[in-house]
């Protein structure tokens, strides 16, 4: 007897303790769910020239199909006048966006007309669903797309219950009948195996359980069934199942919950499904590899037809109906979908952007959304370009297959907004991220930033100064002597400001660098944003310093955006899971150097690839116009750079050798190079050189030039109109001599 | 004259600009969607010619100065470009969110615009405006002098800016930098 109560209570303890784990981990559940990362959502705007490409590209990417009426979200179809597209809703970080059906009318190339099909009302700037570019997975590896009640179609939830659990309504945890029918059914016939559990209990063994079979685990399976039954409702424990079931393997991480499966199998979120696709998902819960419809297809397919019949037998759709799904090809994506990463060195920034605000756990497992900068047609673009660029460049000199490296920054200098990068030549390996840690020497790209120190001082400089190229010796701070030499190796005497810098002189720079200072040239670079240490040593007005590309980028974006520094940055918005806005990157900027100056480099810099090392640029299709460009080589060519931007896009690429050897490389036939290509397949837009109020404009101008006279045109001052030197040329209109206003 | 143009608020200032423009006698903004729209028989009819949004388009390479005039008033003196409508657009919605007190979706729709048009300085000093009401002072003083920075001969908007940089200024408690910009706004004020 009292062996009796003992057992009696012994096992009342044991199930009390079953019944408080439900409670507590089931009823304080959390789905780990990972970051969802996003590009920038793009706008389609009346005006825009490049929205034909644009639209293609997220109308295939987000997987919209054609269809002739659009009769539902994710639909669109070409008309004679540009487009109709059915967008999706979307919750943005300033509000959610209902889907809605527009119209986008296209003339010549440019849009002209945007109107919502509905009501007819102009829309100028319409906001496309940005492409998901990878997400930040939990440490144990699952994926997951949370449901809602909302978000599954009755198709599904009754393609289950017919197929795994018919008496799921009504049921207590256990279907008694279901388990002989299962156990009568086996027995007769392999091919229609039934598991016998009803969801309830696969919900218990998925979430509480080991997948061991043995006798105890079945046990604890019955008990825990019963008791989740008498804690929580059908709706509940359905939609728990609906996120938590095994529904396949991408590479390392698990498939988990139909949402992810959908985008897994389809590419579509999976309110999109089709209903045949619903019953193929429904199917492969009895086995997620071994129905795979990517390696088995006919396996598959004959499972899902198999579901439509035993909805048929059950009475959810009619025979014709099943018939008809029958007859319905598989339609598996191509490749799958909704895990995508395939911006590795892009992700990276982003990542470590995050890990400066968040905790490491919450980025993987809180299911926030993270919207980037990340414009994913320039990306891959700046991809296919790279490694087939410096692939022609190996073979142009002979060089061993592989030996160069490369890296590329692409940003809105205005706003600091990381568009692109590439981390190296095979944008797939994840591996050593060149834009952002490979630090070399950046040879002359330092060279607007000693001239920019020295027009900082009006009184003693201007674009029309003459400085002298001729040899020089310096003792460094360990006492040796430093005797810099040309690239050409030639001293080409007195020469202007605008000359030394336009070809790029290195003993000019150096003699003009040693009369401003060293500190304060150090002290232009500092506020232009280079936070690595910098040794006050004269080697460093020819680029003694090791910067990474990024770091590059971070320089020329505060002369490209008019002396102001704005931090790069790779996101825009952070949101919950729920879409409630967690963070806003908010327009920061710096007041960092004096727009004047900055303004008189811009122009230099624009003489550049006008006359000077980079005036090869213009002959790249497209990018015939005002750019603002440097090249940069140094020692032996170990390094080769090119930093040049327009208005609107600032981007930086250095090529060199992971070994750090020579290359037969200079900044124009290497880096530049590789610039090139990049920017003349991206829209592009010129520099727009307005001269800020206080910076006035001379007459016209002859100047002496690579020892000719050249027409300069006007060039722009501060303060002081420069005063007439010997490097002066005759005034070009001889019937008004002498027009120089001397002072 | 000066005290009657220091009485007036920014808000007008800037929907004349607007209306300047956009050329249209009046654009209705609709609310729900987060999209900015406007009303299709109000829109101008064809997109002007300088929005520059690709290889194609050329601006001026090198801007002049152009002649002073003699006698500036800072409401009706204006020489911004045309901005496209989908910039007005963005515009007018950032007006609308910063009237419902909604300052950072008005930010957000001004930095959208700037996306296109990156070197307009009315969106600048409109930006400048916002932070200002943010209290973001710094930021205004900042954001006011980028949209100095773009401008040659534009009282009007330089006005603008100058009153935003004093308000700033005086809100920091920067005496002398809010008399400072006070001398700029009368010499903008009076066309010296």
């Amino acid at each position: 007897m009292q062996i009796v109560i003992i057992v009696i209570s012994v096992c009342s303890a044991y199930i009390v303790w079953l019944d408080y784990r439900i409670y507590t981990e089931f009823g304080g559940r959390k789905w780990t769910i990972p970051a969802r990362v996003y590009a920038r959502p793009q706008d389609v705007y009346i005006g825009q020239i490049d929205a034909i490409g644009l639209l293609d590209r997220v109308l295939r990417v987000k997987n919209y199909r054609i269809g002739p009426v659009l009769s539902e979200p994710g639909q669109f179809r070409r008309i004679a006048t540009g487009y109709e597209i059915y967008l999706r809703a979307f919750d943005y970080w300033d509000g959610h966006v209902a889907a809605d059906r527009y119209r986008i009318e296209i003339d010549a190339g440019v849009v002209t007309r945007i109107t919502t099909i509905n009501s007819g009302v102009t829309v100028p700037v319409l906001r496309l669903e940005p492409e998901l570019i990878g997400k930040i997975y939990p440490d144990h590896n699952e994926d997951r797309t949370l449901l809602g009640p909302d978000d599954v179609p009755a198709f599904l939830i009754n393609a289950l219950i017919a197929v795994e659990d018919q008496q799921f309504y009504t049921h207590f945890g256990l279907d008694i009948r279901g388990i002989a029918r299962a156990f009568w059914v086996n027995l007769r016939n392999v091919e229609l195996s039934q598991g016998g559990s009803t969801l309830t209990q696969q919900l218990v063994k998925n979430f509480f359980l080991t997948q061991e079979r043995t006798l105890s685990r079945k046990l604890n399976e019955i008990i825990m069934a019963v008791l989740l039954e008498r804690r929580y409702g059908k709706d509940e424990i359905l939609q728990a199942y609906l996120n938590e079931v095994y529904l396949g393997q991408n590479g390392a991480r698990g498939v988990h919950g139909f949402g992810s499966a959908a985008e897994f199998y389809f590419n579509k979120p999976l309110t999109e499904l089709r209903e045949d696709q619903l019953a193929l998902l429904a199917g492969m819960v009895l086995g997620a590899s071994v129905y795979n419809p990517r390696r088995y297809p006919e396996r598959a397919l004959s499972r899902r037809n198999l579901v439509l019949k035993m909805m048929t037998d059950e009475s959810y759709i009619d025979e014709q109906t099943a018939v008809s799904l029958r007859d319905r090809p598989l339609d598996v994506s191509a490749t799958p979908g909704g895990a995508g990463s395939k911006y590795p060195a892009f992700l990276d920034l982003a990542r470590r952007q995050l890990l400066l605000d968040y905790k490491s756990d919450d980025l993987k497992n809180e299911g926030l959304r993270i919207y980037t900068t990340l414009d994913p047609a320039i990306q891959d673009k700046l991809d296919t370009i790279i490694d087939r660029r410096i692939t022609s460049l190996e073979k142009q000199r002979a060089l061993e297959a592989g030996s160069l490296e490369s890296a590329t920054v692409i940003v809105k200098p205005v706003k600091g907004e990381v568009v692109a990068i590439s981390g190296g030549r095979q944008p797939e390996l994840t591996g050593f991220n060149h834009a952002l840690d490979a630090k070399r020497p950046i040879g002359s790209l330092i060279k607007p930033f000693i001239y920019l120190t020295a027009l900082s001082d009006p009184g003693r400089f201007n674009l029309l100064s003459v400085v002298e190229d001729n040899a020089i010796r310096l003792k460094q701070a360990n006492g040796s002597i430093w005797q810099p030499d040309n690239y050409d190796k030639t001293y080409h005497g007195s020469v202007s400001l605008l000359e030394a810098i336009v070809n790029s002189y290195n003993l000019a720079t150096v003699h003009t660098g040693m009369q401003t200072g060293m500190d304060k040239v150090i002290n232009t670079l500092k506020l232009a944003g280079v936070n690595a240490p910098l040794n006050p040593y004269p080697s460093l007005l020819l680029g003694a310093v090791d910067l990474s590309p990024y770091e590059v980028t971070q320089m020329y974006q505060t002369l490209a955006n008019g002396g102001y520094r704005v931090t790069l940055n790779a996101i825009l918005e952070v949101l919950n899971s729920e879409g409630e806005p967690l963070q806003r990157h908010q327009l920061d900027m710096v007041p960092a150097l004096e727009p004047e100056p900055v303004f008189l480099v811009n122009y230099l810099l624009t003489r550049v690839t006008d006359l000077g090392t980079a005036r090869q640029l213009s002959a790249y299709p497209g990018l015939g116009m005002t750019l603002a460009g440097k090249t940069g080589t140094t020692n032996e060519s170990r390094d080769s750079w090119f930093a040049g931007y327009g208005d609107d896009l600032l981007t930086v690429t250095w090529l060199g050798r992971d070994d750090n050897r020579p290359t037969p490389f200079t900044g124009a036939s290497g880096a530049m190079q590789i610039w090139a290509e990049i920017m003349s397949a991206i829209p592009v837009r010129p520099l727009t050189l307005s001269s800020p109020e206080s910076v006035a404009w001379t007459e016209d101008i002859r100047l002496q030039f690579e020892d000719t006279c050249i027409q300069m045109g006007s060039i722009p001052y501060i303060g002081q109109y420069p005063a007439r030197n010997s490097l002066f040329c005759q005034p070009i209109n001889a019937d008004k001599p002498g027009f120089w206003p001397f002072r | 004259m000066i005290t009657t143009l220091l009485e007036r608020a920014r808000l007008p200032i800037l929907a004349l600009s607007l209306f300047w423009l956009s050329g249209c006698t009046s654009m209705l903004s609709q609310s729900g969607t987060g999209v900015p729209v406007v009303d299709g028989t109000d829109l101008p009819q064809s997109v002007p010619e300088d929005v520059a949004l690709g290889p194609q388009v050329q601006p001026e390479q090198y801007s002049r100065p152009g002649p002073l005039p003699s006698s500036v008033n800072p409401i009706i003196e204006q020489s911004l470009p045309a901005s496209s409508p989908a910039v007005i657009a963005l515009l007018n919605n950032a007006e609308k969110e910063s009237q419902a007190g909604r300052n950072d979706h008005a930010a957000a729709s001004i930095e959208r615009a700037l996306g296109l048009e990156p070197q307009s300085a009315l969106l600048w000093s409109r930006l400048a405006a916002i932070r200002l009401d943010q209290g973001n002072l710094q930021q205004a003083v900042v954001l006011a002098g980028k949209s100095n920075s773009l401008l040659r001969n534009d009282r009007n908007l330089q006005f603008q800016n100058w009153r935003i940089i004093e308000r700033a200024k005086t809100g920091m408690g920067d005496v002398s930098g809010a008399a400072a910009a006070r001398q700029m706004i009368s010499k903008l004020a009076s066309g010296r």
